[in-house]
């Protein structure tokens, strides 16, 4: 769907291909964010970006992976210098709050900030919080979002055996962080593995 | 891990990234290894549990409108630049162009300056005011009385005294394009029925109108006004202008003229 042909470049064909990218990258920019109107603006910033170098755009590449390490090089360029650099919070500070879970703040109740509100309350999202940065980006490139090992590897700029290194780490250890929140839930016993 | 499988295998052997042989070498090592068997389990039920994490989001009504905007300002942005490099350009070529011309039309470059020849022609283009062979009070008084011209607001000339009541000179440095020296200005003081009047001989200057007497010193010629032409001889009475001697003196004649001054009257 996002293998370019050979045909003149415009600004129609441009905007078709964001618009078929834009959802999947707001998801992305909401993980990295967590915070709707900076996911907005990260999203626009990318989208113009890759405006601007449309032309250096190989042809016959994948626009959706293109676009995708635009968006983590001017989240980590920009952003991170800036508050908006994802935090990595422990399951035990998680869980040890008032009501056992984070509740994001929230200073209106527009749709996305109640995406945000009730996506962050599945614990698998709780548990994707918690782990380091580096092993989050690789397991929601590889797992949520589809790509395989070395478009991944090429969008976060490192060897494929990194990435599968940071994924099978980042299994594991979301894999742990959910039983222990199952565990203390009540939904599973102690000493139970499921 | 104990076993020689390697972890990050695993993780391949999960998403079906093996080749079908090392796909069935794990497997079987699987149905072998517990601790693999588990770890297995493991990357599946993250795998499992990370289904349910949706893909994509509906970015926020008016994103495209948005971004439609900053794109139309890029394009401006980017016509704005064509044109600014379009008249750079121009400018760059209607410089080069213009060089062009300077150099194709420029006339041949002047000979070399020799500056001592041009003194010298100049100095000796002058038709300068002889000082009588013999100076004495009597016959540097006859010569003035020659040379003097009415001033500005003059009809006539003074008619001078045989003998000047006084001889002097006032003493300066001179440095200019002949080189620096040390000179002494003659001066000769003449009793007159209008007045005294004093006859300086200046270094040449060009415009009368800015020569002003200096009170202070007696000095009637402003340093502004040196040239390095000649000097020029110039009368004065009771502080002002009257009359001016045509003609200009070199300073070696000056300097002649002083000497012999002094010689004649002590």
């Amino acid at each position: 769907m996002f293998r370019r042909s050979k045909e003149v470049r415009s600004d129609g064909e441009f905007e078709q291909l964001a618009a078929s990218v834009a959802p999947e990258l707001y998801g992305m920019a909401l993980r990295l964010t967590h915070h709707p109107e900076d996911a907005h603006d990260l999203l626009q910033t990318t989208l113009l970006r890759a405006y601007e170098k449309f032309h250096q755009f190989q042809l016959g590449s994948d626009f959706r992976a293109w676009t995708f390490k635009i968006l983590l090089s001017i989240f980590y360029n920009q952003y991170k210098k800036n508050r908006l650099a994802p935090k990595t919070i422990s399951l035990e500070y998680l869980l040890s709050q008032e009501g056992g879970g984070w509740e994001p703040v929230s200073l209106d109740d527009s749709p996305e900030e109640r995406f945000m509100q009730e996506q962050m309350e599945e614990p698998i999202e709780k548990a994707l919080v918690a782990l380091p940065a580096e092993y989050r980006l690789a397991v929601l490139l590889v797992d949520v979002q589809g790509f395989s090992y070395e478009e991944a590897a090429e969008i976060l700029k490192v060897p494929v055996g990194t990435v599968r290194s940071r994924l099978f780490r980042g299994r594991t250890q979301l894999r742990t962080l959910l039983h222990e929140y199952a565990r203390t839930r009540g939904y599973l016993q102690e000493g139970e593995s499921r | 891990m104990k076993c020689d499988i390697g972890s990050e295998v695993l993780s391949e052997y999960v998403d079906k990234r093996l080749h079908p042989e090392e796909q069935a070498q794990i497997e079987f090592h699987l149905s072998e290894c517990s601790e693999c068997r588990e770890a297995v389990q493991a990357l599946q039920e993250a795998k499992r549990a990370l289904l349910c994490v949706p893909r994509a989001v509906p970015p926020p009504i008016g994103w495209q409108w948005r971004l439609q905007e900053a794109i139309a300002e890029v394009q401006r942005r980017r016509k704005r630049q064509r044109f600014l490099n379009l008249g750079l350009a121009a400018a760059v070529m209607l410089f080069l162009v213009f060089q062009a011309y300077r150099v194709l039309t420029a006339p041949a470059p002047p000979p070399p300056l020799n500056v001592e020849v041009l003194i010298a022609d100049f100095l000796h283009a002058q038709a300068w005011p002889r000082v009588p062979e013999k100076v004495d009070p009597y016959s540097l008084t006859n010569w003035l009385q020659h040379q003097i011209r009415p001033g500005p607001g003059q009809s006539e000339p003074p008619i001078l005294p045989p003998v000047p009541i006084q001889v002097g000179e006032i003493r300066f440095h001179h440095a200019g394009l002949l080189g620096a020296f040390k000179c002494s200005i003659p001066r000769l003081v003449y009793q007159t029925p209008s007045g005294r009047v004093n006859l300086y001989w200046v270094p040449g200057f060009w415009n009368l109108d800015h020569l002003v007497p200096a009170p202070a010193s007696g000095c009637s010629y402003h340093p502004r006004l040196y040239t390095e032409s000649g000097v020029s001889l110039v009368a004065w009475q009771q502080g002002s202008l009257v009359w001016v001697l045509v003609g200009r003196m070199a300073p070696s004649d000056l300097v002649q003229l002083g000497t012999r001054l002094h010689q004649a009257c002590p």
